[in-house]
């Protein structure tokens, strides 16, 4: 009598999901298309898998699930729209600083998890997340306007602020031309600059990731891209972001140069004491870059300057001025990023900041 | 509530707990199960970031089965027909699905410590997965590669366990031949994790290996649903024929039952559930392992009883773990870490309970 009674609960258990799944096929939303939303005018944007998503034509509401975009979203003019988010202060102490509404925002992303019943209510008008087509497939069934995102090298860093910008209306669009322009400049300036130095003036760099586990960028990658705009080479003979090297490859490498990115600074430690260690280790003591002062701390700002985000755009003139102060020194990296903060991110800064900035600090 | 009533339940059986396994414990357990699980659901819909009383439920869910109107706000009707649904039904699936496959392996296999994934179906799907992430696969087709590369382990698995055992598929080369072909998937994993680019690939592939049913769509529960009845149907046939394996491949075939038939009808239908499950939800860990020790401590080793109990129970665990998932913090844990922060210490309490359930 038991296995009769198995068979029967398994059996409703069955009807009732089918019933639920064969209930699915009708469009999801069909029943209440409440009439709040769909009357308002929307635009079509073209995303960067190809996906034509409509957005509404104001938007009021914002998720962001790539951390380096909310930066972006600042930069033209919404930040104040963000709601719902993948950042927590810690992770971008000085974006918080430039855009306090994200206090106010909730996080309901992290790098590889979405909570969607939160993302629901907050009811955002548009999502932009990076390239992760499982979410993203999620969202728009909740009937969440999804924008992937993504880019790899600098023109596809302009196309990545200009498509943000279609979204978001014509005072970002405005916005994203001013960026993109000066993003040329930049990088026209700065290359016209390096052009013509032979090979045997060209540094070999060799930008740290972490110390501890071992990582550094390799070929491929936009800190390749602007170590060659900046006049150097990439020490790094290894195809890719963040990859695992050995200290024995490191040595025969060589650099002539070492940036450590602020990824890299041991616990919690700033980024001076992080070089002290480096001077006083017996592996990097050794390497002539390091014991010769010629290893440098890379800034950071509301994002880091030498990954993908708008901030490489200061990366440049820096890695410029760091590799041959010689050409560079009319750039003054001060007041490069101050004007950089107040015409860009809606924030200027006072010249302490940008001090603490340009050494990897967290604001005071 | 439902958790103390899950608790209720073990201890009672428990304290009356036969002298003879075979014996039917004297609580209608699956009745018992069946109505917790109804119970659990009906819970699971309520609770949330915003708590909705039953009449909203319902309407919700009469608007969209049936097709009559409602007058719920739009928020209201996404959070339930399309956030909070297909979770529900998937956990039930894949919970389910994995401690029946569970249970149907430890009994094939003689073997307490035995989970779905022993044959590498996991490691194949999980291989499928983190290729179709690499290659910039949509997720219907990372779904697809993780379903069909998770067939293809547990069929290399038979196949070279058969031919190294020349012909004669003994139970130690097919379990061995498993964890060889599992680590050669896991270090395929590693392999496509390597490669990722760590800003763009990598954390789809992290997310994918730690499981989790935030991204499951309303569409993607039917290619879940399938798989696991189909896959249910030979276990549910099939479980007595268990007992009598359970003797001994020499024995069962002097009882009349074909030891290879039926662990061919087992491996295929626990592999299609396993597969399914882990194309739509991940590597979710320990249900498939700790579920069916806690089906047998309430009903005894009788397969009978034990794959059904176990399917419900699983079905309730994966349910009740994933709502923690979904309320307790603003940003989502993975499914697989909680599962085994809860199945981990829950299975040392069960052994140390009681040795008895499988000896």
């Amino acid at each position: 009598m038991g296995s009769i009674r198995v068979r029967i609960a398994l059996a409703t258990a069955g009807a009732v999901t089918a019933v639920l799944v064969a209930g699915c096929g009708q469009a999801p939303g069909s029943a209440p298309e409440a009439p709040e939303s769909s009357s308002a005018a929307t635009r079509v944007v073209t995303d960067v898998t190809g996906a034509q998503v409509t957005v509404p034509a104001t938007i009021t509401r914002i998720a962001d699930a790539w951390p380096a975009h909310n930066e972006v979203v600042q930069m033209l003019g919404a930040g104040d729209a963000i709601t719902a988010t993948v950042l927590i202060e810690k992770t971008a102490p000085w974006l918080y600083v430039v855009d306090p509404a994200l206090r106010e925002a909730q996080t309901v992303f992290t790098n590889s998890t979405a909570n969607t019943e939160r993302l629901a209510q907050a009811r955002p008008d548009v999502l932009f997340t990076d390239k992760s087509t499982q979410i993203a497939a999620k969202t728009t069934e909740l009937g969440i306007p999804t924008v992937q995102l993504g880019f790899q090298n600098y023109p596809d860093l302009k196309k990545m602020v200009s498509t943000t910008a279609d979204v978001l209306g014509p005072a970002a669009q405005q916005q994203a031309v001013a960026y993109n322009a000066y993003l040329d400049d930049t990088l026209g300036q700065v290359r016209g600059r390096t052009a013509s130095l032979p090979a045997d003036r060209r540094p070999s760099v060799l930008h740290v990731y972490s110390l501890n586990p071992l990582v550094v960028d390799g070929t491929g990658s936009i800190i390749d891209e602007w170590i060659t705009a900046a006049g150097g080479r990439n020490a790094a003979q290894v195809t890719g972001n963040v990859r695992p090297v050995s200290a024995e490859q490191v040595a025969q490498w060589n650099p002539d140069v070492v940036i450590l990115a602020s990824s890299a600074f041991v616990a919690a430690d700033t980024g001076a004491q992080t070089l002290d260690k480096l001077r006083a280790d017996p592996f990097w003591s050794q390497l002539p870059a390091v014991r010769d002062n010629r290893a440098v701390i890379n800034p950071t700002g509301g994002w880091h300057w030498d990954r993908y985000g708008i901030e490489s755009a200061l990366q440049l003139r820096w890695a410029g001025k760091t590799l041959h102060p010689e050409l560079f020194g009319d750039v003054d990296m001060l007041a490069e990023t101050r004007s950089f903060y107040d015409r860009f991110l809606h924030h200027p800064l006072t010249e302490a900041e940008a001090r603490t900035m340009l050494a990897a600090q967290d604001p005071q | 509530m439902s958790a103390e009533a899950e608790r209720d339940a073990p201890a009672g059986v428990d304290g009356a707990a036969p002298a003879d396994p075979w014996r039917r414990g004297r609580w209608p357990v699956v009745t018992i199960l069946s109505v917790l699980l109804v119970a659990t659901v009906a819970v699971s819909f309520a609770v949330g970031v915003t708590a909705y009383p039953p009449g909203t439920i319902v309407e919700v869910l009469l608007a969209h089965l049936t097709g009559r109107p409602s007058t719920v706000a739009r928020v209201d009707d996404v959070t339930i027909w399309l956030v909070r649904m297909p979770r529900i039904v998937a956990a039930v699936l894949v919970g389910g699905a994995l401690a029946a496959a569970g249970a149907a392996y430890q009994a094939l296999f003689r073997n307490p410590m035995v989970s779905p994934d022993l044959l590498g179906a996991s490691g194949g799907a999980g291989v499928g997965a983190a290729l179709g992430i690499l290659l910039s696969w949509g997720s219907a087709g990372v779904q697809l590669s993780a379903f069909a590369l998770g067939l293809a382990a547990v069929l290399v698995t038979y196949t070279v366990g058969t031919l190294v055992g020349r012909g004669t598929e003994s139970t130690l080369t097919l379990v061995l031949t498993g964890i060889v072909v599992s680590s050669l998937c896991s270090a395929l994993i590693s392999l496509t994790k390597y490669v990722a680019d760590p800003d763009d690939k990598l954390p789809q592939i992290t997310f994918w290996l730690l499981g989790g049913l935030e991204t499951v769509t309303v569409r993607g529960l039917l290619p879940l649903l399938v798989p696991v009845l189909v896959g249910l149907v030979p276990l549910m046939v099939l479980r007595w024929r268990l007992n009598v394996l359970a003797f001994g491949d020499e024995e069962a075939a002097s009882l009349g039952v074909n030891p290879r038939v039926v662990k061919a009808f087992v491996i295929v239908g626990a592999t299609l559930m396993t597969a399914a499950s882990v194309s739509a939800a991940g590597m979710v860990g320990w249900v498939g392992l700790v579920v069916p020790h806690a089906a047998r401590m309430l009903v005894g080793p009788d397969a009978r009883r034990a794959v059904p109990v176990s399917a419900l129970l699983g079905a309730i665990f994966l349910l009740v773990v994933d709502d923690l998932v979904r309320t307790v913090l603003t940003t989502e844990v993975p499914l697989g870490i909680l599962t085994a922060l809860v199945g981990a210490p829950f299975f040392l309490f069960l052994l140390a309970r009681g040795r008895r359930a499988w000896t």
